[in-house]
C-alpha cells in the first residue's frame, strides 16, 4: 500500500549526460503505471533511482509522504522483478519463496505459514516442490512475483520483465500480469519500451523521450490524445501517417504538401482557419483511414497502390499519395478484392480523427 | 529459371531427426516465407536450399534441375543474415563493391550495378558512410544491398528484420516486399514471427519439428487452417480452443460445454454424423468472439477478468465458468463500458468457427 511521488527529479552522468530531466509524476495506491520509452528515453534510469541503486542528482523521491532520497535500497521495502526472474535453479519453489524471509531470521513456523498463504494465493500448492526448470513461463513469472511479494513490500518495480519471452508468450503473460496486479493491488511501476505492451498493462503511462516527460495519462488518452508528435508516433502500430505541408484556403480549405492534396470537410476547414499557423504536419492513424466510396471529395486521400500485407483478418495497405507513403489498416470484409498493386485507391478519415501538430516546436495544434 | 522444388528432404544431425520429408515448391519469382517456432527446422532448410547442409534423403530442384550435388558457389544464391556482417572498416560503396570484386566484374558494369542499387534502395547521401554512422535500418538496407548487386538466380533471407525494433521492423518489412517485387527475384524467407510472415509471403510455409505443417497463401494460413498447430500459431492473440461434446436428441445435435450447448446447422450434423464424432474442438479467434450487454440466441454469460486497450481495440480476457478465453474489438463496436469483474453476453461468430477433429488434430471439413 503505497502512493509514490516524483518531484523534480534530476540524474545527471558524469559532466555530460543528462539521463533524467525534471520528472514530476503521482503513482497512486495500487496503481500499475508504465514507464515507456525508446531505448536511452532515461525509462530504467528513473526506475533506478526509485530503487534505490542511483542517487538523483536533485529532486526528491517520496513514498507515502515521506522522502526516500537517502534510504539503502533495502531499506525502502521495494521489491524488484528484472528480465530473467533470477530464480535460483537449485532451490525448489518452496525455498525460493522462503528464501528471503531466511535472511531476515523470522522463525520457522512463521516462514512456512506465509509460503503457505501465499502458495494459495497465487495458485502454487501444485508446484510447491519442483525446481524452476520443471516450470512453465507463467509458473515461473508466479514464484518470481510470490518471492517479491512475500516480503510484503510497498511497491513493485519491474524492469522489461517479458522482454525475454516471443511474441506469442508475451501476450498471454501481459495479461495474467495484469490479473495478477489486480488482485493484488500493489503498487508497481513498469518500464518497458513496447508501446502494445504498455497499453495492455498500464492504469497509466509516462512516455518519456530524451529524459523528459512527453506525457502521462491512461491508455486510451494517450492513444487518442497525444500531446506532441512524439508520443503520437510512439505509440500505435503501425505508426500513425505524417503529412508534412500546408493549409490553403481556395474554394474550399485544402491541406498540400509533397504531392498530396486533401480537401478538407466544412467543420474541419473551420477548425483549421483557426489555427495560429498554416505550415503544419498532418497525423492520420492508419486505422483510422477506410475505403472510401467514389463520390466522396472530403477528407480523402487517392493513391497507388504500392505494397499489401495480409494481417489477421486487415490488410495493411502502402498508398503512393504523391511523393509520400501512407498505410491504412483495412479490415478484409470492406474490401471487394485484393488490392494490386499500381491500382488507384481512395481513403478517408472521420474529422475527428485528423491530428495537426506544429513542425517546429512538434506540439500538438488541432 | 529459378524456381525451387523440394521433395521428401530429410535432414538428420547426429541421433535428431530435424526435417522429416520437408516437401514444398517456390514458384519462379515469388516470395516464400517459412515460419513456425524456434527449433522447428525453418533455418535448416534454408540451409539445405543454399547447399550448407546436405540431406540425408530428398531432392532439391532449382529451376527445375537436381541441385544436390551443387556446391553453395554454383548455386547462385545469395544471402542475408540477421546480424548484418557488414564490414566496419568499408564504406557502403566498398561494402557493395567487395563481392563483385570476388566475381571479377569489371569497373565499368560494377559501377552500373551499384548505381541501381542506391536508387532501389534510397541509399543516394549514404554510400560514403561507414556501417557505423548508419542507423538499423540503413543497415539492414546496405546488407540487402549486398546480396542484391550480385544479381542471385535466388535471394535467401534469414530473419533479416531480427535484429530492429519493433517500429522499424513494420516499416521494413514493407520495403522488403516492394523490392522483392521490383526485382521478381526468387526468395525464400525466414521468421518465426508469424505477423512477419503473413505481411511479406506470397506462399507461408508454416513448419512445427522438422515436418511442413501447411503451405498456403497467408489468407488461407489464416481463414482455413488445416490443423490445431497452424490455427493456434498463425494470429495473435491466438485462436482459443474449446472442447466439445457432441450429443443428439432426437433430429437434433448440440454441442455441450460446462458453459454453453449450441445448437448445430443441418450441415454440421450432416457432417458430425459422417465422420462418427463423438466430440469436437471448437476453435474461434479472439477477433470473432462477440460480446453484447444483453442475451442473444446461443450466448452465454461470462465474467471481464482483464481488460487491455490495443490503439483502437480492446483485448478481454474472459472467464466462463472455468473456462477462460480472449476477444479483440473495436472500441467503437462496443455497446458498453467495460469494467473489470462485470459479466457480459458472449456468442462465437458462426461464420468464423474452426472445427477440429481432438484425436488427429485436423480440421474438419465438409465438401
Amino acid at each position: 500500500m503505497a502512493t509514490l511521488v516524483l518531484e523534480k527529479l534530476n540524474l545527471w552522468y558524469g559532466k555530460h549526460t543528462h539521463a533524467v530531466r525534471d520528472v514530476d509524476l503521482v503513482v497512486e495506491d495500487g496503481e500499475l503505471c508504465v514507464f515507456l520509452g525508446p531505448s536511452g528515453c532515461g525509462k530504467t534510469s528513473t526506475l533506478r533511482m526509485i530503487a534505490g541503486f542511483v542517487k538523483p542528482t536533485s529532486g526528491r523521491i517520496y513514498l507515502d509522504g515521506e522522502v526516500i532520497n537517502d534510504l539503502y535500497p533495502g531499506d525502502r521495502n521495494v521489491a524488484m522483478i528484472f528480465q530473467s526472474y533470477a530464480l535460483y535453479p537449485h532451490l525448489t519453489v518452496r525455498k525460493q519463496l522462503a528464501f528471503p524471509l531466511e535472511a531476515k531470521r523470522i522463525s520457522r513456523q512463521e516462514i512456512d505459514k506465509r509460503v503457505e498463504e501465499i502458495a494459495h494465493f497465487l495458485h502454487m500448492e501444485d508446484f510447491l516442490d519442483r525446481y524452476p526448470q520443471e516450470l512453465s513461463a507463467g509458473q515461473r513469472q508466479r514464484v518470481a512475483m510470490g518471492r517479491a511479494l512475500i516480503r510484503k513490500p510497498r511497491l513493485f518495480l519491474m524492469d522489461e520483465p517479458l522482454s525475454q519471452l516471443d511474441a506469442r508468450l508475451r501476450v498471454e503473460m501481459r495479461a495474467s500480469l495484469r490479473k495478477l496486479q489486480q488482485e493484488l493491488k500493489i503498487t508497481t511501476i513498469y518500464v518497458t519500451h513496447d508501446q502494445t505492451e504498455a497499453q495492455g498493462l498500464a492504469d497509466k503511462i509516462m512516455v518519456m523521450h530524451l529524459g523528459r516527460v512527453q506525457q502521462v495519462g491512461k491508455p486510451i488518452e494517450v492513444y487518442e490524445n497525444p500531446t506532441n508528435l512524439f508520443v503520437a508516433g510512439f505509440i500505435g502500430m503501425p505508426a500513425m501517417n505524417f503529412l508534412r505541408g500546408v493549409f490553403v484556403k481556395g474554394e474550399r480549405m485544402e491541406f498540400r504538401g509533397n504531392g498530396a492534396c486533401i480537401i478538407l470537410s466544412k467543420t474541419l476547414g473551420e477548425r483549421v482557419t483557426l489555427l495560429p499557423q498554416k505550415e503544419v504536419i498532418v497525423g492520420i492513424r492508419p486505422e483510422h483511414l477506410s475505403l472510401s466510396k467514389p463520390n466522396r471529395e472530403e477528407n480523402v486521400l487517392q493513391g497507388e497502390v504500392y505494397v499489401v500485407e495480409p494481417q489477421s483478418n486487415e490488410y495493411i495497405i502502402d498508398l503512393r499519395v504523391g511523393e509520400e507513403v501512407v498505410k491504412a489498416r483495412v479490415e478484409k470484409r470492406e474490401l471487394p478484392a485484393l488490392p494490386r498493386t499500381g491500382e488507384v485507391l481512395r481513403v478517408f478519415f472521420e474529422d475527428q480523427y485528423c491530428y495537426v501538430f506544429d513542425p517546429e516546436g512538434e506540439k500538438r495544434l488541432l | 529459371m529459378s524456381e525451387i522444388r523440394l521433395e521428401g528432404i530429410r535432414v538428420r544431425y547426429g541421433k535428431n531427426v530435424v526435417l522429416k520429408d520437408v516437401s514444398f515448391a517456390v514458384g519462379e519469382g515469388s516470395l516464400c516465407v517459412i515460419t513456425g517456432p524456434s527449433g522447428c527446422g525453418k533455418t535448416t532448410v534454408l540451409r539445405v536450399i543454399a547447399g550448407l547442409t546436405k540431406p540425408e534423403k530428398g531432392m532439391v530442384y532449382i529451376g527445375g534441375r537436381p541441385a544436390n550435388h551443387l556446391s553453395p558457389g554454383e548455386r547462385d544464391i545469395a544471402m542475408c543474415f540477421q546480424t548484418f556482417a557488414l564490414y566496419p572498416h568499408m564504406t557502403v560503396r566498398e561494402n557493395w563493391m567487395f563481392p563483385l570484386y570476388a566475381e571479377r566484374i569489371s569497373p565499368q558494369e560494377m559501377q552500373k550495378r551499384i548505381e541501381e542499387v542506391t536508387e532501389l534502395l534510397h541509399m543516394e547521401f549514404l554510400l560514403n558512410r561507414y556501417p557505423g554512422q548508419l542507423s538499423g535500418g540503413q543497415q539492414q538496407r546496405v546488407a540487402l544491398g549486398r546480396a542484391l548487386v550480385r544479381r542471385p538466380r535466388i535471394y535467401l533471407l534469414d530473419e533479416p528484420l531480427g535484429n530492429l525494433d519493433a517500429k522499424l521492423r513494420v516499416e521494413m518489412r514493407a520495403e522488403i516486399r516492394k523490392i522483392q517485387e521490383t526485382l521478381g527475384i526468387t526468395t525464400v524467407y525466414v521468421t518465426h514471427d508469424q505477423t512477419e510472415a503473413q505481411a511479406v509471403a506470397d506462399t507461408m510455409v508454416v513448419m512445427d519439428f522438422g515436418e511442413v505443417k501447411q503451405v498456403g497463401t497467408p489468407e488461407e494460413v489464416y481463414e482455413k487452417p488445416t490443423n490445431l498447430f497452424v490455427a493456434g500459431f498463425i494470429g495473435t492473440p491466438r485462436m482459443n480452443f474449446f472442447p466439445f461434446e457432441i450429443r443428439e436428441e432426437g433430429e437434433k445435435m448440440y454441442l455441450i460445454a460446462p458453459f454453453v450447448s449450441l445448437l448445430l446447422g443441418n450441415e454440421k450434423s450432416v457432417l458430425f454424423r459422417k465422420g462418427n464424432f463423438s466430440s469436437v474442438i471448437l476453435g474461434v479467434r479472439p477477433e470473432n468472439v462477440l460480446l453484447s450487454p444483453i442475451p442473444q440466441e446461443s450466448s452465454f454469460l461470462a465474467t471481464l477478468e482483464v481488460i487491455e486497450p490495443q490503439s483502437n481495440e480492446y483485448i478481454f480476457t474472459l472467464n466462463a465458468q472455468g473456462t477462460t478465453f480472449k476477444a479483440r474489438l473495436r472500441r467503437s463496436v462496443l455497446e458498453f463500458a467495460p469494467e473489470v469483474g462485470h459479466r457480459i453476453w458472449v456468442r462465437f461468430d458462426e461464420e468464423f468457427w474452426h472445427l477440429f477433429d481432438p484425436k488427429t488434430e485436423r480440421r474438419i471439413e465438409g465438401r
